[in-house]
């Protein structure tokens, strides 16, 4: 993981810890932490692949009904 | 006569077509070994007696009076309980929703009952069908789903009780769903055929949402062929669900005309269990005499950052409200009480990041497999795991699982079937994905596969009848 997301990742723990912490432990909010880990390795993955400003996302929005 | 629980759909289906088998016996048979066999394996959570003898009473009825609604009528089922049913409860696995009745019928279970079939039980599941970031086996409110092949081993997940109940002979076949392994795991663990249909191939209104995207039902059963039959039953348009393909599916029971061209991804098994590896390899033996199999790589792309990331946001959303509700306490894992928190903090640029390399991820994967009729892999890298043991020490996501990434992401087919045994006697299964809309293709290749294979017809000891 790299630096910036290190701090990301302390950052977003906290947002954790705001929103949840009254339910959790501290041996949990460790577990947690990986977690965000975790999906900040899958964010920096996902970065390494460069994406044009047409490649959209693959689902399509379509209005309601058919055009009559 | 040959006793019934075993018998594949098809023959079992000629034989109460021909008065030759009673629906309402037979129900009771299988409803009795529910309640005995099944509440060992921790398999049921609801047993639908009064409802199964009546649907069972009125398929004799009908069969008697010349009406045959076709190869299901009079047949025995399962449904994983994410599965709404008028009148019964739907637990999605949790204990705080032990009797919460969700007052419809999902698409799936009200075509079923068109077909004639009988729903004798609501099977267990991983709470959440493991939307909760579940480690461990003990995650349903029925317990751990126990494998009938060694009660101390789990039974896979998270459409456990689909997988054991088939496997065990308590049922003639079951509806499991996956978002991410969801069938195959069970099918491998248990020793049976499971079918991931393509993603809209099967109507999932009535069932829990647990990623829109990546959700799929589909078929557990003895034999590939029973997979076909079954999921010529529940396929198909529905209005209820936009995302469901718009053109009806026929089963087509007919080997292929030609010599399939399969192939295997380079480094699939380095990291499998040995008695995974040495069975594949057998498998793949077999394969080739009927068979081409080249093996191929992949042009690289973070497949499972994608596919995981999809499914964290989604599954995020889908149960929000619930989690922020505090009810996520109660379930039964201790981690899946704070197992759903971590990413509710991911970023809405990440998920559209994700979705747009899926567009690259589906086009990469259709490329590479169309000159192929299917890629071969091992259902999964381990057979069954120790009932008590975490079988994740770590966060969800971290591990590698390409087959999985791609044929969930880019909503593949895939069916799953029983390739041998470990030595210590649980069962190892071999997966055959396809391209999109290609059920056909690959039932066509399983079928093959076990008829020159006898692995689908060894039963586990402790449940012969």
């Amino acid at each position: 993981m790299s630096k910036r997301s290190k701090r990301e990742a302390e950052i977003l723990l906290s947002l954790v810890n705001a929103r949840y912490g009254d339910r959790v432990t501290a041996e949990e909010l460790e577990e947690i932490q990986k977690g965000i880990d975790s999906i900040l390795d899958s964010s920096e993955a996902m970065h390494i692949v460069k994406l044009e400003n047409g490649d959209e996302p693959y689902q399509f929005f379509k209005p309601y009904g058919e055009e009559k | 006569m040959k006793s019934p629980i075993y018998t594949p759909i098809s023959e079992l289906s000629k034989q109460i077509k021909k008065g030759r088998i009673s629906p309402v016996e037979l129900t009771e048979t299988f409803l009795n070994r529910l309640e005995t066999i099944g509440s060992r394996l921790n398999a049921v959570v609801t047993l639908t007696r009064g409802l199964a003898l009546k649907q069972a009473r009125n398929a004799e009825k009908e069969i008697d009076e010349g009406i045959h609604r076709g190869p299901l009528h009079g047949i025995p089922w399962g449904a994983k309980d994410l599965l709404s049913t008028q009148g019964i409860p739907t637990t999605w696995g949790a204990e705080p929703f032990r009797t919460r009745i969700i007052d419809t019928d999902a698409t799936v279970v009200k075509r079923l009952r068109d077909a004639g079939s009988i729903l004798c039980a609501k099977l267990a599941m991983i709470e959440f069908a493991g939307g909760m970031g579940y480690r461990q086996p003990n995650a349903s409110l029925t317990g751990p789903p126990r494998n009938p092949w060694n009660i101390d081993t789990w039974a896979g997940g998270s459409s456990s009780g689909s997988g054991a109940a088939v496997a065990a002979g308590l049922i003639s076949f079951a509806i499991g769903s996956e978002t991410w392994g969801s069938i195959l795991s069970p099918a491998n663990n248990c020793g049976v055929a499971g079918l991931r249909p393509t993603y809209g191939r099967v109507s999932r209104h009535g069932a829990m949402a647990l990623c829109w995207t990546l959700d799929k039902i589909g078929p557990i059963a003895q034999t590939a062929n029973d997979c076909g039959i079954i999921l010529q039953a529940i396929a198909g348009p529905d209005s209820e669900d936009s995302t469901t393909i718009q053109r009806q599916w026929k089963y087509n029971p007919r080997p292929l005309k030609q010599r399939p061209h399969l192939a295997v991804l380079r480094g699939v098994v380095d990291d499998a269990n040995q008695d995974v590896r040495d069975n594949f390899d057998n498998a793949l033996k077999t394969i080739r005499g009927f068979a081409d199999v080249e093996e191929i790589d992949l042009p690289y792309l973070p497949y499972e950052a994608i596919t995981r990331t999809i499914l964290n946001a989604e599954a995020a959303s889908s149960f929000e409200d619930l989690v922020d509700s505090g009810l996520t306490q109660r379930l039964t894992a201790p981690e899946d009480h704070w197992g759903p928190y971590a990413r509710s903090i991911l970023l809405a640029t990440d998920y559209i990041r994700a979705m747009r390399l899926r567009g690259k991820m589906v086009r990469t994967v259709t490329e590479v497999m169309k000159p192929f009729n299917a890629l071969v892999a091992p259902s999964a890298k381990k057979p069954a795991t120790p009932i008590w043991e975490e079988f994740r020490k770590v966060a969800p996501g971290t591990t590698k699982d390409v087959m999985g990434a791609i044929g969930n992401g880019c909503g593949l087919p895939a069916i799953s079937v029983p390739d041998g045994f470990t030595s210590l006697g649980l069962p190892t299964g071999i997966q055959f994905m396809g391209n999109p809309y290609e059920e056909n293709t690959i039932l066509a290749i399983a079928r093959a596969y076990q008829s020159m294979t006898n692995w689908y017809t060894r039963h586990p000891p402790d449940t012969e009848p």
